[in-house]
């Protein structure tokens, strides 16, 4: 008898449900508000309340929590419509399987064989190949007491995790409540289609709905679409429940398109049967290391009331080539930490009907299978004796078993709570996530968003177009892309590397043009690193995500130019140190002596400069951010510098010809003394620096990004249409925009200046700290100047951009940012 | 007399969109009742969609034009075709297992032309269409054989709702409906039809709901003996008449279709009496849901997303396209509602399952595309940009960018033009953004304005 309390209305209106509560606090966010004091402020804005900017908060800003190497990621199949588990695991030696499911009984020579007396559907080969590794654990007999015959209220109970109760949240959605615990991360757990179904719905958190193609809306960067964007947030305010629900809605579009675009392939080249794709789409979000935990997915119509024989055999090919696709998708340092399970509402009739169909049953058979399931049969196959027409199979686990066994044996524990009590473990794992069989864990695999630690090298080329060096010898024509391998050349390691610090320089430019460097096998931005011309070599330093294929690519826009690459160091998942970003201020002064002895440094002279313990660089400091200039240069020439220790020469920082006063960022390893070294030809040149910060033991992690454009003055992007200086500031939030999280405390942008009218300098520091008497670009009049800018955020997530002495044009591109 | 803002209200939920010209109309009416009338007051002949292509691949995309326009344009009371909508998504039946355009268009047709009257005709009517035979598998349910499906989604979603029936009902109710198949022509879909076989009726005596079914003799009638039971003496298993759980049961999805609110108990109680006074005929029965005053309660008012099928209506109705033009019926399965294609039999759900990222995606995407059209001889050469409710030329967009002034002028004018009401946050974000354009950049103001949160609720 079914409970009168459940109506069809409510049972179903749970199963999708919207993804957020517009009305959730997000706790991160609002501590971090009233952390850097923005309360008040804002409070008294007028436009906007304390309490809109909490509510009204950006998801971009939530991407703070990629896996860590001991945690496990579940992948949950759902077969909708109810799958007939008589003829996916088939007991093909029980005479009852063959005269209650007649012509549909299928003969045990079809099947793959499990143990003599069952056998997989023929049309499962993968799953069969987990079976024969041992890492395949078939749960027999998984159900409910009672088990309710509608889709409907039965898919309710299994999403659940609660039979025969009207739940508003789902299984998973409480196991993310428990494992976000109070913050909010859009990218832990996620359905990969078209809504969320209610297990991902929790009591505090939601799943996020991935699109399974690539989205058009919100995936590209150009300044004109950033506007439109930037309207669409604009647009959220009151107006009810609703209205805010659905001009939420529009703004995580826009944000889940811009995160997850570049793991997502365009349609076209997609898997055509759409769970092949699906499951695609999932192995990639999983390789991006976005942070997610759980990826559901589900396919259908497993209903055969009518018609089983075709309507089953395809199912089961759709979903042994789903796995098929997965598995050759996914990274292989992933495999440890993958775990895939399935599930339905109900199994289904022991007895055929005669329309070559079964109808609504209840318990069946379940996988749960991954390089660390110990494989094997669980549970109880339920007897089919005695059976009649109309009779349904027992059932020997509670679903609520299966889950558990699941949630403490791989999501990290916290069934009891989930599920409301205590049921009983099936020991389904033989291993801890990410561990191997010799019981060592596998290191976590790198992109390029994991957060990651310093490593410096000796100075490396890795690529000269001049000569051929490692790349294609001859210049880089007008649209042309170099591809230069970096990961597993010099001493940067072929794993663990997720960006690079190089010296990119523009040679023997026929026009002025611009470089773009970005990650290898990403689209490329609508962004710029260099920018150079006719008659002098332009350098710039790059910190720049690696490509899964361990390349980084440099297009060059007009004409053509040769480059060469120089790299430094490279960011690490493994090893390396952690960046610490300072308020900016000046380190030396060869003009007054500060921090150095005073006077030019001439050709062949060797000035040791003192760095840790001076300028809040602390003792110990391993590297350091510096930006280096040279001023009132007398010949052309270059600088470098060198950790103490080592021999100078081979290596430049800065070009520069007479007269000029030209920076460029700096990363360089302190020598054991903690000092550098200052040498270059070239007869007199000042130089000067200012420090950014320093690498240690302790501090940031950095993650790299697809290089986003995040201001431009010409546009109107980020700051008002106009020009800035002489002596005018500009102030630019930085965090929740361009892929930059709320919690970054420091950020990695090239910074370019055009359209100068007189020679000046940039000066970029935290807003709302006190001016710094430091430089970051040095301007002439008529050229476009670019340099890296390594810099801590200021209040509320932003920086100041001042330009000195004349009026020019700014544009930032965020290449990476610093998180705790 | 009716407000002005309870009449766009009213429109907009009973005929997609509150043309201004209607809202004129019924501002004319002497009460709620009469506007409500008006909008009632059906054409007996909604139509037809005519094809021009034997191909189902052309047909489906024909079928689902001539409703869309049927919709947006063409319909003198277009809640005659929403009322269609609100049973193609009750009486689900899904072109992707009926496999043929001829047999949904029946359906539909029969939904677009009794939607309004008996609830009872229009069940039992349904029942035998040849769509919803072969959907929940009634052309396999013989005597030798019972095939229940049908015989349970009759009770548990279309008439009573679940819990209201026992599995001996159920039972029951498919041994009645046993022996109404259709004829098999593979390869001659339109020569598909309706069969009765006597022989494989099953015409034993059963209980059905505490009442005696299945003696009559004419044994054709047995099934529709069903739905007499359910709407008239029939007791469910609680205890209570079929006939009040039947009413209560549709009207809360009336009121769920129609108002979205949380409704109170009283506003159902007044509903579910207006169907059992009226032996569940529509009309009247719906006048009592849209003259409730809560229907114009604030949470009724917010309390609608539009579903992407009123979304595309909203925005063919605001440019002025063609279905046949402005819909991109291949982006409406991932907006989560294509016509003629529920997802499964208890059709598409309200409010919060349109919600999510990837939908509202896919929304945003619809907008693109039909505003390349709305600007596609703009940039061709074509002088002007033609709205239903203005003509903004090239020389005004172009001179708008002079001034900030003159540019969040041009707001006004594509907004005016779409007959689209801002709210404050939409209208001070599309100022803001008009304040920085360039005069070419001006032109996004109409996708901003098709995606705007205003657009998207009903």
């Amino acid at each position: 008898m079914l409970d009168r309390d459940i109506s069809t209305r409510n049972a179903l209106a749970h199963l999708n449900s919207i993804e957020r509560d517009p009305h959730a606090l997000d706790r991160r966010r609002f501590l971090q508000l009233v952390g850097m004091g923005a309360g008040a402020g804002l409070v008294g804005s007028g436009s906007k309340s304390l309490l809109d900017m909490i509510t009204g908060h950006d998801p971009s800003t939530w991407a703070v929590g990629p896996v860590t190497s001991d945690q496990g990621i579940l992948v949950v199949v759902g077969m909708f419509g109810g799958n007939d588990g008589l003829n996916t695991v088939v007991p093909f030696t029980d005479g009852n399987y063959h005269d209650q499911h007649g012509a549909l009984a299928v003969p045990g020579d079809q099947t793959l064989a499990l143990d003599g007396q069952s056998g997989l559907n023929s049309r499962l080969p993968e799953l069969k190949r987990w079976w024969d590794r041992g890492q395949l654990a078939i749960v027999e007999g998984v159900g409910y007491d009672n088990a309710d015959q509608s889709h409907f209220n039965s898919m309710a109970y299994w999403m659940a995790g609660r039979p025969h109760a009207i739940s508003t949240s789902g299984w998973l959605g409480r196991w993310l409540d428990g494992y976000l615990a109070g913050t909010t991360d859009l990218y832990a757990a996620a359905e990969v289609g078209q809504s969320v179904p209610l297990h991902l719905i929790g009591q505090q958190q939601r799943g996020t709905g991935v699109p399974d193609q690539r989205p058009d809306w919100g995936s590209t960067f150009d300044t004109r679409s950033e506007r439109n964007y930037q309207a669409m947030r604009s647009m959220r305010g009151a107006g009810g429940r609703w209205y805010e629900a659905v001009a939420q809605a529009a703004v995580d579009a826009i944000d889940v398109a811009g995160t997850v675009t570049p793991f997502v392939p365009d349609q076209a080249d997609l898997p055509s049967v759409e769970i092949v794709a699906r499951m695609e789409v999932a192995a990639r979000l999983i390789n991006a290391n976005l942070g997610f935990r759980v990826i559901t997915v589900g396919f259908g119509d497993f209903d055969s009331h009518a018609g089983q024989p075709s309507m089953h055999s395809t199912r089961m090919t759709e979903l042994d080539d789903a796995l098929v696709k997965f598995f050759a998708t996914l990274g292989p340092d992933w495999l440890p930490r993958v775990t895939v399970m399935t599930f339905s509402e109900f199994g289904r009739t022991s007895h055929a009907n005669a329309g070559q169909g079964t109808d609504h049953g209840s318990s069946a058979p379940q996988f749960v299978f991954g390089p660390n399931v110990k494989g094997g049969f669980y549970g109880q196959r339920p007897t089919l004796a005695g059976l009649g027409r109309w009779d349904r199979m027992a059932y020997h686990v509670d679903f609520r078993s299966y889950y558990a066994s699941v949630i403490d044996g791989w999501l990290g524990g916290g069934a009891a709570t989930v599920l409301d009590g205590n049921f009983e473990n099936l020991g389904l794992f033989a291993r801890a996530p990410g561990q191997l069989e010799d019981g060592s864990v596998a290191p976590l695999p790198a992109s390029p968003g994991s957060p990651s630690t310093f490593v410096p090298v000796t100075p490396t080329r890795v690529a000269d177009t001049r000569i051929g060096s490692l790349v294609p010898i001859g210049p880089i024509g007008v649209e042309q892309t170099l591809r230069v391998r970096v990961a597993g050349v010099g001493m940067v390691p072929a794993t663990g590397v997720t960006a690079v610090v190089a010296n990119v320089t523009a040679v023997d430019a026929t026009e002025p043009h611009f470089f773009t460097v970005y990650p290898g096998g990403a689209p490329r931005p609508v962004t710029s690193n260099i920018n150079g011309g006719p008659g002098r070599p332009v350098p710039n330093l790059v910190v720049m995500g690696v490509g899964a294929d361990g390349f980084i690519e440099v297009f060059n826009s007009h004409g053509s130019a040769h480059c060469l690459v120089d790299v430094f160091g490279y960011f690490s998942t493994t090893a390396g140190d952690r960046f610490t970003a300072l308020s900016p201020s000046r380190l030396f002064d060869t003009r007054t002596g500060q921090g150095v002895r005073p006077g030019k440094v001439g050709p062949r002279e060797v000035v040791e400069v003192a760095v840790a313990g001076f300028a809040g660089v602390p003792a110990g400091a391993k590297a350091v951010v510096l930006n280096l200039a040279a001023t009132e240069t007398d010949a052309p020439g270059y600088l470098a510098l060198t950790p103490t220790g080592q021999t100078p020469g081979g290596t430049s920082n800065i070009n520069f010809f007479a007269g000029d006063t030209v920076a460029n960022l700096v990363i360089v390893q302190l020598g054991p003394d903690g000092k550098l070294l200052l040498t270059g030809p070239g007869s007199g040149k000042h130089a000067l620096a200012d420090v950014f910060g320093y690498f240690g033991d302790s501090g940031d992690r950095f993650r790299s990004v697809s290089p986003r454009r995040l201001l431009d003055t010409r546009e109107g992007l980020g700051a008002p249409l106009a020009r800035i200086g002489p002596q005018r500031v500009i102030d630019v939030t930085v965090a929740s925009r361009a892929g930059v999280p709320a919690s970054a405390t420091a950020v990695v942008l090239n910074v370019a200046a055009t359209n100068v009218d007189a020679p000046s300098f940039i000066t970029v520091w935290p807003r709302g700290e006190p001016q710094p008497n430091t430089s970051n670009l040095n301007l002439a009049a008529g050229q476009t100047v670019a340099n890296l800018v390594i810099c801590r955020l200021g209040a509320t997530g932003g920086l100041t951009f001042r330009n000195e002495l004349s009026e020019c044009d700014v544009l930032a591109d965020v290449m990476g940012y610093c998180v705790p | 007399m009716p407000s002005r803002s309870e009449i766009i209200h009213l429109l907009r939920r009973t005929e997609f969109v509150a043309r201004p010209v209607r809202v004129a109309e019924l501002m004319a009416a002497s009460s709620l009742e009469a506007a409500v009338n008006n909008i009632l007051a059906v054409p007996a002949d909604p139509g037809a969609a005519v094809f021009t292509s034997s191909q189902d691949s052309q047909r489906v995309v024909q079928l689902t034009d001539f409703w869309l326009n049927r919709m947006a344009h063409d319909s003198p009371r277009p809640i005659q075709e929403k009322m269609a909508l609100f049973w193609h998504g009750h009486f689900c039946s899904s072109n992707a297992k009926v496999g043929s355009i001829n047999l949904m268009q029946q359906q539909l047709d029969l939904f677009r032309r009794d939607g309004l009257e008996s609830f009872r005709t229009l069940a039992v009517t349904m029942s035998t269409t040849v769509a919803m035979l072969r959907y929940l598998d009634n052309n396999q349910n013989f005597w030798s054989s019972p095939n229940e499906n049908f015989g349970r989604e009759l009770m548990e979603l279309f008439v009573l709702g679940v819990g209201n029936y026992t599995e001996l009902d159920v039972q029951a109710c498919a041994a009645a409906w046993t022996g109404h198949t259709d004829t098999y022509n593979p390869g001659h879909p339109d020569h598909e039809t309706y069969r009765w076989v006597p022989w494989d009726h099953d015409a034993s005596v059963k209980t059905l709901l505490g009442q005696t079914i299945n003696a009559g003799v004419n044994t054709q009638q047995h099934g529709a003996e069903t739905i007499d039971v359910m709407l008239s003496t029939g007791v469910t298993p609680m205890g209570r008449p079929a006939r009040d759980v039947a009413a209560e049961f549709l009207s809360r999805k009336l009121w769920a279709f129609f108002a979205g609110s949380a409704p109170s108990a009283d506003v159902i109680a007044h509903v579910s009496a207006a169907a059992t006074n009226s032996n569940f005929n529509v009309k009247p029965w719906l006048s009592a849901l849209l003259t409730h005053p809560e229907f114009y309660s604030d949470a009724a008012r917010t309390g609608l997303v539009r579903p992407p099928i009123d979304y595309v209506v909203a925005l063919l109705a605001a440019t002025g396209l063609r279905s046949e033009t402005g819909t991109p019926w291949w982006l409406m399965e991932g907006m989560g509602q294509r016509p003629l294609f529920p997802p499964d039999v208890s059709g598409w759900k309200n409010n919060a399952n349109w919600i999510n990222a990837s939908a509202f995606g896919r929304r945003a995407s619809t907008a693109r595309h039909v505003s390349y059209f709305v600007l596609g001889s703009f940039w061709s050469g074509g002088s002007a940009i033609q709205l239903p409710a203005a003509t903004i030329s090239f020389a005004e967009v172009q001179a708008s960018a002079a001034s900030a002034g003159a540019r969040r002028n041009i707001v006004s004018r594509f907004a005016d033009g779409m007959q689209i009401n801002l709210g404050p946050a939409s209208r001070a974000a599309l100022d803001e953004f008009a304040s920085n354009a360039s005069w070419f950049e001006l032109t996004d103001l109409i996708i901003l304005i098709l995606i705007c949160p205003e657009m998207n609720l009903a």
